[in-house]
């Protein structure tokens, strides 16, 4: 991938005189995409690590349990914070709780870093587009449960 | 069911249900509730948690690689996920207020839309070269790679595309799919962005759009772990065995054997909503 046929391509004619700083902006893109996808490989192997070592935890102990999930049943309301809690205990449901956690924060981390990355480059218009989408991120996450207790 | 057999063999048919996900390009969402509910006996509302992890799990894995190849619109993927964050919590709100059998119905439509998709897939449109205002302002128009270099592309309708995108995060939530068919067709049909582009991009905004309504279905104890870990791991690998082969194998007559199973399922979801046995 050639950058500088890169620029030509994506700006065009329109804003041929800004060609010069634009090279560095799509070098700039290519290493976020770099950061941004080794974020995603990294988050998705750490939470596959620990769901893989919380079902085994979970099986040493608890492989001869019946289970039944005919009907549903929430015996505990969940929050991302009792799933840290409860995964200190290192008991198999805790750990692979934890897993799942993690793998839910992956694209939030990858939300966050975007919004770095836009802020860095001083691109206002997209801090706050990726601002929004974290806002109700954080809201699903963490508040939702606020709004629908019991 | 003990818990060993039902851990192991749940692992194991979510390897195949990633694998098959992979193969046909829907996904792994659309087989494993499914599979929770007809096979493994799992309530509805547990399968569209775990589903919803798997999701998450397969999308951020294989986005990593769509991503660093340089397909994915990021812009485009960020701006449209304001749409589909927000559709999905509104999914989630409304997963609490309607009947399982509601949810069971909708499930249904998005099961035989992806049959149908799968045995015929869209013909390619022609790049729509009209320059767009608003895509302007959020500078959305970007190149992608191809056979012959890197090919400049202008993207269209963003207002319409962000209706679409609020659907989509809907119905991911309410019934646990990733929704990367409703993805595709707004920005492929109605946005008209490189078919590669839409694919890749609406992979990127999957992870994202199912983390919303995780977390929301998370606090409200839908995400049983000993369902979820299983079930994600199995997706997990299964998907990206399936991406490592996809390009060394014919296709269609596995599309074929995914649209009858498919189909099957859905009926027979039908066929215990409409008995009141679901």
């Amino acid at each position: 991938m050639n950058p500088q046929h890169e620029s030509g391509t994506v700006n065009g004619p329109e804003h041929g005189n800004r060609s010069g700083p634009n090279t560095g902006v799509q070098r700039h893109t290519r290493d976020m995409e770099a950061s941004l996808a080794t974020l995603l490989t990294a988050g998705t192997a750490l939470a596959a690590a620990v769901l893989f070592l919380g079902a085994a935890s979970y099986l040493r102990t608890d492989a001869a349990r019946q289970l039944d999930f005919r009907t549903f049943n929430p015996a505990e309301h969940a929050s991302v914070f009792s799933v840290f809690r409860d995964a200190l205990k290192l008991d198999g449901a805790g750990i692979m709780q934890l897993g799942v956690v993690l793998l839910i924060l992956t694209p939030v981390a990858r939300v966050l870093f975007t919004l770095i990355a836009f802020l860095y480059k001083r691109d206002w218009l997209y801090v706050v587009v990726t601002l929004i989408v974290l806002s109700v991120l954080c809201y699903g996450l963490f508040g939702s449960g606020l709004v629908h207790e019991g | 069911m003990t818990a060993l057999a039902f851990v192991l063999m749940l692992l194991f048919a979510s390897i195949g249900a990633g694998f098959l996900g992979a193969l046909t390009g829907l996904g792994g969402g659309v087989v494993i509730v499914p599979l929770l509910v007809l096979l493994f006996g799992v309530d509805l509302r547990y399968a569209v948690g775990a589903s919803l992890v798997a999701v998450i799990a397969t999308s951020s894995g294989a986005a990593a690689a769509y991503v660093r190849e340089g397909y994915t619109n990021i812009r485009v993927g960020i701006l449209l996920e304001v749409a589909t964050v927000m559709g999905a919590i509104v999914g989630a709100i409304i997963a609490a207020l309607v009947s399982k059998n509601f949810i069971a119905i909708v499930f249904v439509l998005a099961l035989f839309w992806s049959a149908y998709s799968t045995l015929r897939p869209p013909k390619p449109l022609p790049p729509d070269q009209e320059p767009d205002a608003i895509s302007r302002k959020f500078r959305l128009d970007s190149t992608y790679p191809t056979n012959e270099g890197m090919v400049a592309y202008k993207v269209h309708h963003v207002p319409l595309g962000g209706v679409l995108m609020f659907g989509a995060g809907l119905l991911s939530a309410l019934v646990g799919v990733g929704s990367g068919i409703v993805k595709v067709f707004a920005m492929d049909r109605m946005m008209r962005l490189p078919f590669k582009v839409s694919t890749t991009t609406s992979n990127f905004m999957i992870g994202v759009t199912a983390a919303a309504s995780a977390g929301v279905y998370l606090q409200r104890g839908q995400i049983e772990p000993a369902i979820a870990a299983p079930v994600a791991l199995g997706a997990l690998g299964g998907s990206l065995v399936g991406a490592r082969v996809l390009p060394r194998i014919q296709t269609k007559a596995l599309r074929w054997v995914f649209a009858v199973v498919v189909v099957f399922a859905g009926l027979e979801l039908l066929r215990r909503v409409l008995g009141g046995t679901l």
